[in-house]
């Protein structure tokens, strides 16, 4: 009994020992494991601390990458607005160089066209006068021909009417003394001298009113003298009957020098 | 003599019954602890282990990437820019 008992004792003593080494032993674990713990909440909390940082940091990445891309955004839609306003530009340029080049073109093709309406005017005056002094020159010459020649008929017909008023003057001379004069009988013998004298009168005053371009008196001198033809051939009982053509045919020469008078008179007033 | 030796042994006895019991059902504690707080670690170094590997999902490196090359086309944009 005692032996058990102190068996007992040992065993009780050695469990009841190893109990309280192992309690030590699990007292110093579980100090290592909270030390453990510890740290790895403080990793887990470096951790933590690590990831918050890094989301706020790829916040700001992202903040910045969105405002980047906004900005490039902007900066195209700048680009673009730039652009399309070179373009209009340049359009607009081009636009108005192209209708300062017209209107310069214009101006030119006017004035190209005024100069050559001028210079077509300048020519049809040109000819204008040209025909003008032609024609005036061809009216002149006309009219000098026409001059010359109207003077030159003038003074031909003037000569040819000269000319033929000597000779019926000179025709008429000849009848101062009729060929045809016949003495008849002695008895008319006085009679028929007085005859022959009124005769070589009113030949003489015929052919000075002839010479002057009395008609009228030519034609009463040329009565009195185809009354003295009549006469003297009645006196001469039909012997004269010449001097009735001889006073015909003078006064037919009187009445070619009246004629030819009036003719002068009339071309030369 | 013997009756005091049996008591002490006795008292020995239901001494370290008393005390190992204790200490047992400290260790037992202490043990549980130490369990519970392994598994803590152990879950600590798993949320570690995913808060590092989700630093990795959060696409620093592709920001900064995509960062430096906006920075670059927004230079090459003010060039541009600047051109017309």
């Amino acid at each position: 009994m005692d032996a058990l008992l102190k068996l007992l004792a040992v065993l009780t003593l050695i469990w009841g020992g190893w109990m309280y080494f192992k309690n030590a032993d699990c007292d110093t674990e579980l100090k290592k494991i909270h030390n453990e713990l510890r740290v790895a909440e403080q990793e887990f909390s470096d951790a933590q601390a690590a990831y918050d940082a890094e989301v706020k940091k790829r916040e700001a990445l992202s903040g910045e990458v969105t405002a980047l891309k906004e900005n490039n955004q902007e900066l195209r839609k700048e680009i673009a607005l730039k652009a399309k306003e070179k373009r209009e530009r340049a359009i607009q340029e081009r636009r108005e160089r192209l209708e300062a080049e017209r209107k310069a073109r214009a101006e030119e093709l006017e004035k190209e066209q005024e100069h050559r309406i001028a210079l077509l005017d300048r020519e049809k005056q040109f000819e204008k006068e040209e025909r003008e002094r032609d024609e005036a020159s061809r009216k002149e010459a006309e009219t000098q021909m026409d001059a010359e020649q109207s003077e030159w008929e003038k003074e031909q017909k003037s000569q040819r009417l000269q000319r033929m008023i000597e000779r019926s003057t000179r025709a008429m001379g000849r009848y101062l003394t009729s060929s045809a004069f016949v003495p008849g009988n002695v008895n008319d013998y006085g009679q028929i001298e007085k005859l022959k004298q009124n005769w070589t009168t009113y030949v003489r005053a015929c052919i000075d009113a002839a010479n002057k371009g009395d008609s009228k008196r030519f034609e009463t001198f040329g009565r009195k003298l185809l009354n003295v033809a009549n006469s003297l051939n009645r006196v001469s009982k039909g012997q004269n009957a010449d001097c009735i053509n001889d006073a015909t045919d003078f006064l037919s020469e009187g009445r070619k020098i009246l004629k030819a008078k009036n003719q002068l008179s009339k071309d030369n007033p | 003599m013997e009756k005091f030796i049996n008591i002490g042994l006795i008292v020995v006895i239901i001494a370290s019954i008393f005390g190992g019991r204790y200490y047992y059902s400290q260790n037992s504690n202490l043990e549980s602890s130490i369990e519970n707080t392994q598994k803590k670690i152990e879950r600590l170094r798993k949320e570690i282990t995913a808060t590092k590997s989700k630093v990795n999902t959060l696409g620093i490196r592709q920001l900064n990437n995509e960062k430096s090359r906006l920075e670059k086309q927004q230079e090459q944009l003010k060039k541009q820019l600047e051109s017309i």
